[in-house]
């Protein structure tokens, strides 16, 4: 399905307008895509209807994580997501318009320190009565951000191979044992291939981010021709973290 | 003859009178006022702290000018969120343009490395709670700092950050509160001054740079051509965004019996994002009313899967690892039936998709 899915039509009916709905169509805009609260923490989400309908939009609170692909999941509102304080709930915005949502947080005294995800969803109201209606959901990421003492550690758990033609897939099952969202890339992470004491490459991950307290998939992706059994030791940055090693076979 | 050499004596005397004439300014310029050019560039205030990255507090500061700006007289000054009593740092020497300058402050433990050799050392603790550090180019001691704005009001202020709870701040809100692990960062590595603390600044790995850092040069506009008598500034800020839009707001099926499969409907989804992290689009729908039927949906040429109701989990549509197109990624849906509908009685049947789009 989703080698299916994967052919994108770019640009044969885009719009002249980035984000805009063609004809009697219905859009819908946030801004920013994602926010981080802190301390004593306000801030505020532009809403707009790109489209040429008046939208109402819902506007709700959510949990969110991510698969161990980094892809997102819309959870219920508990725990920490019941912090996040959204105002109004619901908008009226008028075609070419816009809204301005209020966004804060209050976290308990015993609030855990570190990095709270949740999702604001802004959702439209469906038009028409008697058809197949459409609407539109746009999620922006709010981490609550605790003060506190800042745990950072990322385990290296396992490392499994995936052909694909001549590429190799290298997957690292890692695990955010620390309290703050880990961001994988640059030279935060790598995989250092090896035989016989000899380095053959140096390979970064895909970018991605770990929730904290989550486990995920780094992917490494090695364009090289050597294969067999081959040592890949796996660095993280800051120096101090757990190093490990793995045997895998390309 | 006579009359070439007089007019060749002119343009001499010209010439020298317009370089006596220039000289004072060639000079200014050279050393003169920051005015606008000499900004605080990030500033770090957990020195020493548990978990801290450095051992010192510091501020970089940074000339986004292009030309040289001696600071021999100037001060660095803090001063706690609310209070009015600034502590001063003196500064000397000269920040070309493009060039760090770094100053060094207090360290509230013995964690973390030490610093690149700084420029200038003070005393002032940062509070990583929030506080205002001001760039002045006198040394007497400021007393502003209890309302937005005061401080900005002082002429011998060359730059103001607030940050976290601070009472003054440069335009509608104090920049972040930083952390043992990170620093307050300037936008567009320093270049970055829209006199709005807010949004010039964000919280970023600290990186402390001194004068003997390259000098890296803001991007200046190219020289006017000759004959023009003017220019302008023009700069924007571009917000990140995502947005999705339908080119239907509803879908209408042609009448049908059961037994038979509609024929699929096309659906034009464009989402726009100008996050380097991409997104997800996933859909989902109610059940039809009065009776399930079983709809789906496919992108490009693939075929239809089923649709899942909710509270089972979205269907993924697409995933963009990257910014979108200028105008938006469209994805070209088809809306249809996944098997012949049902024996079910005849009447009006409605159901709602939910498409959704997330951040990646």
């Amino acid at each position: 399905m989703r080698r299916a899915l994967a052919a994108l039509v770019l640009g044969a009916a885009a719009a002249s307008i980035p984000g805009a709905a063609a004809g009697g169509g219905i859009g819908l805009s946030a801004s920013p895509l994602r926010l981080t609260l802190t301390g004593p923490p306000a801030s505020a989400i532009t809403v707009r209807n790109p489209g040429r309908r008046p939208l109402l939009v819902d506007v709700s609170r959510a949990g969110f994580a991510r698969s161990l692909r980094g892809r997102p999941r819309i959870g219920r509102a508990r725990g920490s997501t019941a912090w996040l304080r959204v105002r109004p709930h619901r908008l009226r915005i008028a075609p070419g318009g816009k809204a301005t949502l209020h966004v804060s947080a209050a976290s308990p005294r015993r609030a855990s320190p570190g990095d709270h995800p949740a999702l604001v969803l802004l959702t439209t109201r469906p038009l028409g009565v008697r058809r197949v209606r459409f609407r539109l959901r746009v999620g922006v990421i709010v981490v609550l951000h605790v003060r506190g003492r800042v745990v950072r550690r990322l385990d290296a758990r396992a490392l499994r191979v995936r052909r694909a033609g001549a590429k190799r897939l290298l997957e690292l099952l890692l695990v955010n044992r620390g309290n703050v969202t880990e961001r994988l890339g640059g030279s935060r992470l790598r995989l250092v291939l090896l035989r016989h004491g000899r380095t053959l490459v140096t390979l970064r991950p895909r970018p991605r981010e770990l929730l904290p307290r989550s486990a995920g998939l780094a992917e490494f992706v090695y364009r090289g021709r050597v294969r067999g059994s081959v040592l890949v030791r796996v660095e993280l940055r800051p120096v101090g973290h757990e190093r490990r090693a793995f045997h895998v076979h390309l | 003859m006579s009359s070439r050499i007089g007019g060749s004596m002119k343009r001499i005397h010209l010439l020298v009178l317009l370089s006596v004439l220039a000289l004072p300014f060639a000079a200014a310029s050279a050393s003169g006022s920051g005015a606008g050019t000499l900004v605080v560039a990030e500033v770090f205030a957990a020195g020493g702290n548990s978990g801290a990255a450095y051992a010192n507090d510091y501020v970089e500061l940074f000339n986004r000018g292009a030309a040289a700006v001696a600071v021999d007289g100037w001060t660095l000054q803090y001063a706690s969120a609310a209070g009015t009593t600034w502590q001063a740092t003196a500064l000397s020497g000269t920040i070309p343009a493009g060039g760090r300058y770094l100053v060094q402050l207090a360290s509230g433990g013995v964690n973390g490395a030490g610093l690149p050799t700084p420029d200038a050392t003070g005393t002032s603790n940062l509070a990583v709670t929030g506080g205002k550090v001001a760039l002045v180019d006198t040394a007497t001691a400021l007393s502003c700092g209890t309302s937005p704005g005061s401080c900005s009001a002082v002429s011998t202020v060359e730059d103001l950050i607030g940050y976290g709870g601070a009472a003054d701040y440069e335009g509608s809100g104090a920049a972040p509160a930083p952390s043992a692990t990170t620093a307050l960062a300037r936008a567009g590595s320093g270049c970055t001054d829209t006199d709005n603390n807010a949004s010039d600044f964000a919280t970023a790995a600290p990186a402390p740079l001194n004068s003997s850092a390259p000098a890296a040069p803001c991007s200046a506009p190219p020289p006017p051509p000759p004959g023009t008598s003017g220019s302008a500034g023009v700069d924007v800020d571009v917000q990140p965004v995502l947005s999705i839009a339908l080119d239907h707001a509803t879908l209408s099926f042609p009448a049908a019996v059961p037994g038979t499969t509609p024929g699929p409907l096309p659906e034009n989804v464009t989402v726009t994002s100008n996050d380097p992290s991409g997104y997800t689009l996933s859909v989902h729908r109610t059940a039809f009313s009065p009776h399930e039927l079983p709809l789906g949906i496919g992108v490009g040429s693939g075929g239809l899967v089923a649709v899942p109701v909710a509270p089972t989990p979205d269907l993924l549509l697409a995933t963009a690892s990257g910014a979108s197109a200028s105008g938006g990624d469209v994805w070209a849906t088809s809306v249809g039936f996944v098997s012949p509908l049902p024996v079910v009685p005849s009447g009006h049947y409605t159901a709602t998709l939910t498409f959704t789009v997330i951040g990646r």
